[in-house]
């Protein structure tokens, strides 16, 4: 069928071209990195940057899975390893000996900003809507908490993260371990 | 609270309207963190068994060894606490300009623990709050 039979009009009164495909099927941009074995996504909105791995700050007081504080634009960014608090790949992903290979991904939630140490940033795909399933395969360590959808990816099975929840399991943790 | 939320809470006697004059840093490893030195009583290289030891670098989860040496005596609220800082401390003022928004994600864990965050040399840096440190060893 003819693409222009989709053809539409926005209240401006310009026509708008949509093809049937894009029509049937909606698309999501998500980023996707490795931590250890595992592949996950998240939502590529809110994904800021991508950066490679210096020495943090320790902070006192934080758990393990807080490896501290590195410079980032005007401010301090604090770095989880999502190995350890995952509770995949038999704990940390740092080795302080060898950080260049190691890769941040700084996301944004509302307020709250913070790195993601993974093993590698894969970059952004567009996952077709349609291709989502719940989650049920992930279940490693804490994953089934914060794997909203699991989805076949380059021959994978890989989840989304659901990043507000994990960003905010992380923190209470934090409280939970300071105030003892 | 005592974090420093906006370089203009910077407010009181020790504090200069530039600068934050006078603070002990001390290098723990490649970590640099700074203490309040109106609060040092001495330096010293003597153990004294009534007095609280805290090694600076086990408060970070670092090597307790980064800072075996040297030792500070500190004022605190009731009583005196004695700190392992090992040899590499010196005194420094801050610029203004080189105070850090803390990050939300901790904040509110950073309250009880760190002063202020501050831009050192190219890394983040704490100012850490004496009172706190002798906390965990005096309520074991």
């Amino acid at each position: 069928m003819d693409d222009s039979s989709n053809l539409s009009i926005t209240s401006a009164g310009t026509a708008t071209r949509a093809t049937r495909r894009d029509l049937q099927t909606e698309h999501l941009p998500l980023f996707g990195i490795r931590v250890g074995s595992i592949s996950l996504l998240l939502d590529a909105h809110d994904v800021m940057a991508v950066t490679a791995m210096e020495p943090p700050t320790r902070v006192p007081g934080t758990p393990g899975h807080i490896l501290g504080l590195v410079p980032h634009g005007d401010g301090a960014l604090s770095i989880v390893d999502l190995a350890a608090f995952l509770g995949v790949n038999e704990g940390s992903s740092v080795d302080y000996g060898d950080v260049s290979s190691l890769r941040v991904v700084c996301v944004r939630v509302g307020e709250l900003e913070a790195g993601l140490l993974c093993h590698q940033a894969i970059g952004v795909a567009q996952i077709r809507t349609d291709s989502l399933q719940s989650a049920s395969v992930l279940r490693g360590g804490r994953l089934g908490e914060f794997v909203a959808f699991e989805v076949e990816f380059r021959g994978a099975r890989v989840g989304m993260l659901k990043l507000k929840a994990l960003l905010d399991a992380a923190r209470s943790v934090s409280r939970r371990e300071s105030d003892r | 609270m005592r974090l420093i939320q906006r370089r203009e809470d910077v407010t009181g006697s020790n504090f200069q309207p530039r600068a934050i004059r006078n603070l002990l840093l001390v290098d723990v490893g490649q970590q640099t963190v700074g203490l309040p030195a109106e609060a040092i009583i001495e330096f010293t290289d003597d153990l004294d068994e009534e007095v609280p030891l805290v090694n600076l670098a086990e408060v970070l989860g670092l090597d307790p060894r980064l800072t075996d040496g040297r030792k500070a005596r500190f004022q605190v609220t009731g009583g005196v606490l004695m700190l392992n800082i090992g040899s590499r401390y010196r005194m420094h003022d801050i610029l203004l300009q080189e105070l850090l928004f803390p990050p939300a994600f901790i904040r509110e864990l950073m309250t009880s623990a760190v002063n202020f965050v501050f831009n050192h040399a190219g890394r983040i840096a704490l100012h850490l709050d004496v009172e706190h440190l002798r906390l965990p060893r005096s309520t074991g």
